[in-house]
């Protein structure tokens, strides 16, 4: 009987440590892509230079091409585990995969202003949208990225202004509307999805000020200048 | 248009629900609470490519998150299930025939109607997705088969064992139960588990039996693939049951067998103790938790040992606990006992 415990535990032990190892490689890629990924960001955040506004173009084409080196990690770290244990390494990358969903969702936005599917980030990322299909972007994960996105360009919206560009805030706004009531379609559990979700109010309403803002003092770039008396709602205009 | 879009943003973001409702209902105010209504709006609204795509997202989310909840349900069943057996094996005192063959057929109606939901909940599924709804009710489980196993054959469960267990035959459900129930009645002892494993192909390599497990299926049967963590978890939960039974027993006026418990947890403890803190925080816990247990014991058995033979035997089971020890926290051997 004593042999028996041991075995059952020296089996359990070996099973430990091989797990272990595993986790070791995969945090050892995680961490490259984290890197790329931080990259990626780095180059993306010139957008917010007063002349970066004006070659969104190859500040994309530069970050879409560092998005080779990710296809080419995720590759890597498929190939480590079998397919069908995905979310058993999961939080190792979870982080990460969320921050490159959102580097995806800025370049669709910049270079198309508007959201970018889940089918477009996974092509970004060189992986799959359905489960069975292997290494895949999970629901959750994307709408992460797709939220730290309004975060971004609630950013975005006041930079813009500061650098002379006066519809940018605008279309902003709209999309950023577009992006609540999707949401707000969801579903969400009390996780931190839905703690994320609920900042996405107050990103909306720094951009509201920011249109307010360029409205009342004339500045909106279009002759549609017509005031519209729902601005009115906006409780906090000492922003200047 | 810019403009356009902004009005029905600005609407939009400032006040929840505020245009769609509105849309329909004239000028009602908007309460926070009516979920129904906004969805039953936003339909009327003009579905851009987002909010389809969103639509696609709301009813994956919804899926999965029913999904989970439905596993918590059934794990919360499995674990007053088998909570219940382990007070039934509690009760066994002289006849243990009797209680032992109850206890078995619970435990397979148990796995045969609650955990066979569970494997077919997840079949198709990535186990570890879902494994937070689900393992409490496992590790009670397992908690309560290791128990049962350990009174009937004092031996420490396998996790070859109970990936035999968990291997459900998908038509042959009820004739499997008769036959246990005919052995049990027989008096039959020893592995109940063999007579299920020549039916049903092992899907465990029996060279490594800790290979990582997923939940898998052919036409013929549906396993719900243990992982290895899951299984020590459960047995670390099971110390504690074999703690409690060594002080019954003592109450009852054994004296042989409490020395033989506290030898099977030395063993099982040792082992626990060489895993160190790589298992994880739960892991660590549950082996301290151990060792307390294991303290209990070993002072039981030291008091037995010292002033059994001046103390009547009925009133053993007060003078062990009566002793230096009895200020301990004693949390865990109380919970056991409600």
């Amino acid at each position: 009987m004593d042999e028996e415990i041991n075995k059952t535990f020296e089996a359990f032990n070996t099973h430990l440590v091989k797990e272990q190892d595993k986790r070791e490689e995969i945090r050892n890629v995680v961490r490259e892509l984290e890197q790329t990924g931080r990259e990626i960001m780095t180059v993306l955040n010139a957008i917010h230079q007063g002349s970066g506004i004006k070659e969104v173009s190859q500040i994309c084409k530069r970050s879409r091409e560092l998005f080779q080196t990710v296809k080419s990690k995720i590759e890597q770290l498929a190939a480590l585990f079998p397919a069908d244990e995905y979310y058993r390494f999961h939080d190792h990358w979870r982080y990460c995969i969320q921050r490159l969903a959102f580097s995806a969702s800025l370049i669709v936005y910049l270079e198309s202003e508007r959201l970018a599917t889940r089918e477009e980030v996974a092509e970004f990322l060189g992986v799959t949208v359905k489960k069975s299909d292997g290494f895949h972007i999970d629901l959750e994960d994307f709408l992460h990225g797709l939220l730290s996105l309004g975060n971004e360009l609630s950013r975005l919206a006041v930079n813009s202004v500061t650098a002379g560009d006066y519809s940018r805030p605008i279309r902003i706004a709209a999309f950023m509307g577009e992006l609540n009531s999707g949401f707000r379609l969801l579903n969400l559990k009390n996780d931190s999805l839905r703690k994320r979700f609920d900042g996405l109010k107050y990103d909306i309403k720094k951009i509201e000020e920011v249109v307010y803002d360029i409205s009342i003092r004339g500045l909106r770039p279009t002759a549609q200048d017509v005031k519209e008396p729902s601005m009115e709602e906006t409780p906090a205009q000492e922003e200047k | 248009m810019a403009d356009f879009e902004t009005k029905g943003w600005n609407r939009d973001g400032k006040r929840d629900r505020g245009p769609y409702k509105r849309n329909r209902k004239g000028d009602r105010s908007n309460h926070p609470k009516q979920k129904k209504d906004e969805e039953g709006c936003l339909e009327n609204v003009e579905l851009t490519p987002t909010l389809l795509a969103f639509k696609e997202y709301q009813s994956e989310l919804d899926l999965k998150h029913d999904k989970y909840e439905r596993l918590v349900k059934v794990s919360r069943d499995i674990t007053i299930e088998s909570k219940r057996i382990i007070f039934l094996l509690h009760r066994i005192d002289g006849d243990s025939d009797k209680v032992l063959t109850e206890a078995e057929t619970r435990l397979k109606s148990l796995e045969d109607t609650l955990i066979s939901k569970v494997a077919s909940e997840l079949k198709g599924e990535d186990l570890h997705q879902f494994i937070r709804a689900f393992s409490p009710g496992l590790q009670e489980y397992i908690e309560a088969v290791s128990f049962y196993l350990f009174i009937k054959n004092g031996r420490l469960l396998s996790l070859d064992e109970i990936a035999t267990r968990l291997t459900f035959s998908l038509k042959d459900d009820i004739k499997q139960v008769e036959n246990k129930e005919a052995e049990n009645a027989d008096g039959v002892t020893g592995q109940p588990e063999a007579s299920d494993s020549t039916e049903i192909p092992d899907p465990q390599d029996p060279q490594d039996p800790l290979v990582e497990s997923k939940c898998g299926s052919d036409q013929r049967t549906l396993s719900l693939k243990l992982p290895p963590l899951e299984y020590m978890l459960g047995l670390a939960d099971f110390t504690g049951e074999l703690m409690r039974m060594c002080i019954n027993i003592i109450g009852s006026g054994d004296l042989e067998r409490p020395f033989q418990l506290v030898d099977f947890m030395r063993n099982v403890n040792r082992g626990f103790q060489q895993l160190g803190n790589v298992a994880g925080r739960e892991m660590v816990r549950k082996s301290s938790v151990m060792r307390q247990s294991l303290k209990k014991m070993e002072d039981a058995c030291y008091v037995i040992k010292v002033r059994g033979s001046e103390i009547p035997k009925h009133m053993l089971k007060d003078v062990a606990f009566s002793s230096d020890f009895s200020t301990r926290d004693d949390d865990y051997g109380q919970e056991m006992m409600d």
